[in-house]
């Protein structure tokens, strides 16, 4: 898979993960969308950033 | 054992023998260009590495080896000879003078195994060990649900289990149930189209992602139930993406149990405050 593929595949799920996983202890929707969103993105960059640092990693370490 | 002209549906064959494991395809990821040698027009000299079949498993996920004859030695420079002296005689004879070297093979023997791991885990573990025990552990789980609730969150919970969303509305909270319902059950069906609807099957395809199946309750069954028939006719690139994002769809439904059992623990106390004030009126 291209990495264009995986990312267009992980945002979704990442999104719903998110909105679910926020609903827990929440009383209205508009603060679920709200939490759920801003924890989406703070996700998505966590881990985009983590991968992208760990492929650096092991091309300057292992050349692949 | 009996099989019979015109029979069917032969259950307890279909139990007993299950699917085969399609092959391993040899794919341009399990290939590595090994050296190319300073000599013009010779392309016999080129090699490449398939997987290592004796390396760290079964099934051919382990570590590169090179194809060429072991005789041919590039003079090219000294790095490239101490490179190719790695490879040839593994990492136990390795020289003390290259600690680079040494640290970048252990590297990738590490990420070889692994990369390996989960796949022994699927292949070899899930029937003896582990399948058994994260039943054992549901069940052990529910009985102790069962004792401890009220017949509201036990109920709450169960139509949550059985369709995602249907015990906020046996609570009444429709708005929030139809909001979970409609993620779970819109991520489950993305899975099934991005697979070819061939992904659920709790027993014989996919025991690991089985037990993630098992929280999605008649969504699940219903699913394995209706395309158990279909078979597996053509690779799909993404047909473990299908698995992952219905599979995922199920164990996100114990979020949405979880949360049902609390939206019926915090009505309980108000209900229960309110039959007092009638008993004491």
């Amino acid at each position: 898979m291209s990495l264009l593929a995986n990312i267009l595949f992980f945002l979704p799920l990442c999104f719903v993960i998110c909105l679910v996983s926020s609903t827990l202890r929440r009383e209205s929707i508009a603060e679920i969308f709200r939490v759920g969103t801003k924890l989406f993105l703070k996700m998505s960059f966590g881990i985009i950033l983590v991968c992208g640092l760990t492929y650096l990693v092991m091309e300057w370490r292992l050349g692949y | 054992m009996r099989l019979d002209d015109r029979h069917d549906g032969p259950l307890s064959f279909e139990l007993g023998v299950g699917l085969a494991h399609r092959p391993h395809h040899l794919g341009p990821t399990d290939l590595k260009v090994d050296e190319v040698i300073g000599i013009v027009d010779h392309s016999s000299l080129v090699g490449v590495g398939v997987s290592h079949t004796k390396f760290g498993s079964k099934n051919g996920h382990g570590s590169l080896r090179s194809l060429r004859a072991p005789g041919i030695i590039d003079k090219c420079s000294q790095g490239r000879k101490m490179r190719k002296a790695i490879r040839l005689v593994g990492i136990g004879s390795l020289p003390y003078r290259q600690p680079n070297a040494a640290l970048g093979l252990l590297g990738r023997k590490c990420l070889a195994i692994a990369a390996d791991w989960p796949h022994r885990v699927v292949k070899e573990i899930h029937v003896d060990g582990l399948t058994p025990i994260a039943f054992f552990l549901c069940a052990a789980f529910a009985v102790w649900f069962v004792v401890q609730s009220d017949p509201r969150q036990r109920t709450g919970v169960l139509l949550s289990w059985l369709f995602p969303g249907a015990g906020h509305l046996y609570l009444g909270h429709k708005q929030r149930g139809l909001l979970l319902g409609g993620l779970v059950l819109a991520t489950f069906l993305a899975g099934l189209i991005i697979a070819d609807f061939r992904n659920i099957s709790p027993l014989d395809r996919h025991p690991i992602w089985g037990i993630a199946h098992f929280f999605g309750g008649l969504m699940s069954a219903l699913t394995a139930g209706g395309t158990a028939s279909l078979m597996i006719e053509r690779d799909n690139p993404y047909y473990m993406v299908g698995c992952l994002y219905s599979g995922v769809a199920c164990l996100l439904n114990i979020l949405v149990m979880i949360d049902a059992y609390d939206l019926a623990s915090a009505a309980a106390p108000v209900a229960a405050t309110a039959e007092n004030e009638e008993t004491a009126a």
